[in-house]
């Protein structure tokens, strides 16, 4: 039996069908990844299986114990990580901690053992008196982070924790998952940043519009998009008619703009460019970069949906 | 102990947030000096006429009437019984009292001894009146009793001259009781029914004050919820094995004490920098205070559900708080507003406040004087946490229904959906 089981998982709002039957398996000490662009449904997700909110029909099974009739002990299971800093800012970090640890129903020693413990994997021992409002982005979201380890959870469920970060805060969220996952812990982590899920996870789910449009290792997700390459051009200016004249180039398979780069993925990299460059030349679009990468779960989902991950 | 961590980082954020703490305590105090001066100023220079009519003319009445014109606060006028109740139809006197023919026999055996009141209407001083004469009739009733008792006892003693002991005595008795320490003793042996304290025009401003202010504290915030929710971690309470109820415990302990804190402080400084006199039953006032807090928690709590933000709870809060208690009575006297708001004014927990505080504080009257106001306070908290809690269900059925479609697009949903399980 899976550590956590999903069941065609269903939640609407009104006509709008936000997961729509979902289901997969969590095994315990792997890290799942929930890769979707905004609006895809992860949080949704996140908020059935946190017992934030109710599914319409379905079933989740956490460590054996099923919803609804067992909610508080599937609580003292999990450990979420909200999308948004959920901390009291007037608050310092210190206080933070011992406040959720105490929600957890920590006390004493072990509480403060806990506290200390969290503000050591948050790196942010020097700064555990002052109050989180002063904090940097990637300090709160560490320390958002930090709380959720208090009480040792079973599965951490990460919400897209590195949105709106500087880098070297995101390095230290993603060190810190590798490592609380060698350690024993599970970890489902959602995430419209391709690089991340691919950096952490042992198996992905892809999910868009409300569905799970498909499930496997990397490798077998992968192999979806066969073994085509995704060329990234940069232009200094995109028409619809040079797109139109690019997907009707024979070997490309799609294209999408994304942040005025040209994403088109084919199985002919080198022969679809000559073509490509021609085409740009005619149309007087001057090119300012070319890149070919090696098909990702970026590539696999522009394969799937036609769309790019951020569009 | 979740319940008291709840509360203890609640007040522990209030405490934080230095520019609302001094605000806090900033205006009810500013309104206590300005305001409380000048009522003071102006009781001090007018006298509360009072009428009375003594049928009973005997020693005893006699000694009530020169005890209660020791009272500066009043202008004693002695009427016969037509002229006192014109004079009260007239409005000329404020009050008036008749004091029965056999008002000294009863007091000799012991019995009931009823005095007569004559108003026109409720009165903001009578309170005040009613606390003089029954200070005034306390000391009459333990001069007359020791007096009573000496002379039952020594006038078997030869050579003693009671005649001219028991005029000396009455002087002892009367110094003596002027001083304000004697008169607990006096309570507890006598009339302890009847506690009674000096009148402090302050003390009714600054319970003004405290009302409408500790009312702002509570009210916005039991809305407190409504800034975890904008920060975000309500939902994040949500999740933690801590039920629902524990939280909602918690959050009404932690107003509770907010609301206390404010109290507290203005009580602190009216007594010791203003002079206030707050009264001679602390018990009283922090039974009555405590009611009082829960019952506008349960307001404030109503109040949360029927808006989205902080904000919109400070807008309305500051419409309907500063309305609902200059209808209570808190700024003026009651017998100033029409009479359909004289109605009114008693579904709003300030008036029940007020007139027991007033009761207690001003009047020095007995805590069975502040047992209908503590009642109907509870009464009014229940119902209103029942409306918040009907509330928060409407509100939750409502955002299902229309607003969810709209919070899935944005992709972050946590804080709205956290009221729903």
């Amino acid at each position: 039996m899976s550590y956590i089981e999903i069941k065609n998982l269903s939640k609407s709002y009104g006509n709008l069908k936000a997961v729509d039957d979902v289901s997969f398996n969590v095994e315990k000490g792997e890290v799942f990844g929930l890769l979707g662009p905004n609006g895809a449904g992860k949080s949704t997700l996140i908020s059935m299986i946190t017992t934030l909110l109710k599914p319409d029909s379905g079933d989740i099974i956490v460590d054996e114990y099923t919803m609804n009739g067992n909610n508080s002990e599937i609580r003292k299971i999990l450990g979420l990580v909200p999308q948004e800093i959920a901390l009291y800012p007037t608050l310092t970090a210190k206080e933070n901690l011992v406040f959720w640890g105490r929600m957890y129903g920590l006390r004493g020693s072990l509480l403060n053992e806990r506290v200390d413990e969290a503000l050591e994997i948050a790196g942010l021992v020097d700064r555990a008196k002052d109050r989180v409002d002063s904090y940097s982005g990637g300090m709160k979201r560490r320390i958002n982070i930090a709380a959720a380890l208090l009480h040792k959870p079973g599965v951490l469920i990460m919400d897209e924790p590195t949105v709106g970060i500087d880098p070297q805060s995101r390095n230290h969220i993603l060190e810190t998952v590798l490592k609380l996952n060698m350690e024993g812990m599970t970890v489902i982590y959602t995430s419209h940043y391709m690089e991340e899920v691919e950096f952490l996870c042992s198996r992905v789910a892809i999910v868009d519009h409300g569905k799970v449009i498909a499930l496997g290792t990397k490798d077998e997700l992968k192999k979806l998009v066969g073994d085509n390459d995704t060329l990234n051009i940069e232009l200094t200016s995109t028409s619809n008619k040079v797109l139109d004249k690019i997907k009707g180039l024979n070997g490309v398979d799609s294209v999408s703009v994304e942040e005025g780069k040209l994403k088109v993925i084919t199985p002919e990299a080198d022969m679809v460019l000559a073509r490509i460059i021609s085409i740009l030349d005619i149309e007087k679009s001057k090119i300012h970069s070319v890149n070919i990468e090696q098909s990702n779960l970026e590539s696999v989902f522009l394969h799937l949906t036609g769309r790019a991950l951020r569009d | 102990m979740k319940i008291f961590s709840i509360a203890k980082f609640d007040l522990i954020k209030m405490l934080r947030d230095k520019t609302s703490f001094v605000i806090m305590l900033v205006l009810p105090i500013a309104f206590i000096v300005i305001f409380g001066g000048l009522a003071g100023g102006s009781y001090g220079d007018t006298k509360i006429p009072v009428g009375i009519t003594n049928l009973d003319k005997s020693r005893i009445s006699t000694s009530l009437l020169d005890e209660i014109k020791k009272d500066n606060t009043l202008e004693i006028s002695e009427l016969d019984k037509d002229t006192l109740y014109d004079k009260v139809k007239n409005a000329n006197v404020e009050i008036g009292f008749v004091i029965p023919g056999d008002f000294s026999q009863k007091i000799t055996e012991g019995k009931d001894a009823e005095i007569q009141t004559i108003k026109l209407s409720e009165s903001a001083d009578y309170s005040v009146i009613q606390g003089i004469i029954n200070n005034a009739f306390t000391k009459l009733r333990l001069k007359e009793g020791t007096i009573s008792y000496l002379e039952e006892n020594m006038k078997n003693i030869p050579g003693t001259d009671i005649e001219k002991i028991i005029p000396e005595l009455g002087k002892i008795i009367d110094a003596n009781l002027s001083k304000p320490e004697l008169i607990t003793v006096n309570e507890t042996k006598f009339a302890d029914k009847n506690k009674t304290t000096d009148y402090d025009p302050k003390a009714n401003m600054s319970i003004s004050a405290i009302l409408m202010f500790v009312m702002y504290t509570v009210v916005l915030g039991a809305g407190d919820i409504l800034e975890e929710k904008k920060v975000n971690t309500w939902g994040r309470l949500s999740i933690t094995p801590t039920s629902r109820s524990t939280v909602i415990c918690g959050k009404v302990f932690g107003t509770f004490l907010k609301g206390w804190v404010q109290i507290a402080l203005v009580m602190l400084f009216g007594k010791f920098v203003m002079g206030v006199n707050w009264g001679t039953s602390m018990l009283d006032t922090i039974i009555l205070i405590s009611v009082y807090l829960l019952c506008v928690t349960g307001l404030g709590m109503f109040m949360s559900t029927l808006v989205k933000t902080n904000a919109q709870l400070g807008a309305i809060s500051a419409i309907v708080i500063t309305a609902t208690t200059m209808l209570a009575g808190c700024y003026w006297p009651l017998d100033f507003e029409p009479v359909i708001m004289q109605k009114i004014a008693v579904l709003f927990p300030q008036y029940w406040a007020n007139l027991g505080l007033t009761n207690t504080v001003v009047g020095g009257l007995g805590i069975e004087t502040i047992v209908t106001p503590v009642l109907i306070l509870l009464g009014m908290g229940v119902v209103y946490f029942a409306l918040s809690v009907l509330g928060g269900r409407f509100k939750v059925e409502a955002k299902r229904s229309v607003k969810k479609a709209a919070a899935v697009k944005r992709g972050s949903e946590l804080g709205v959906q956290s009221s729903e399980i």
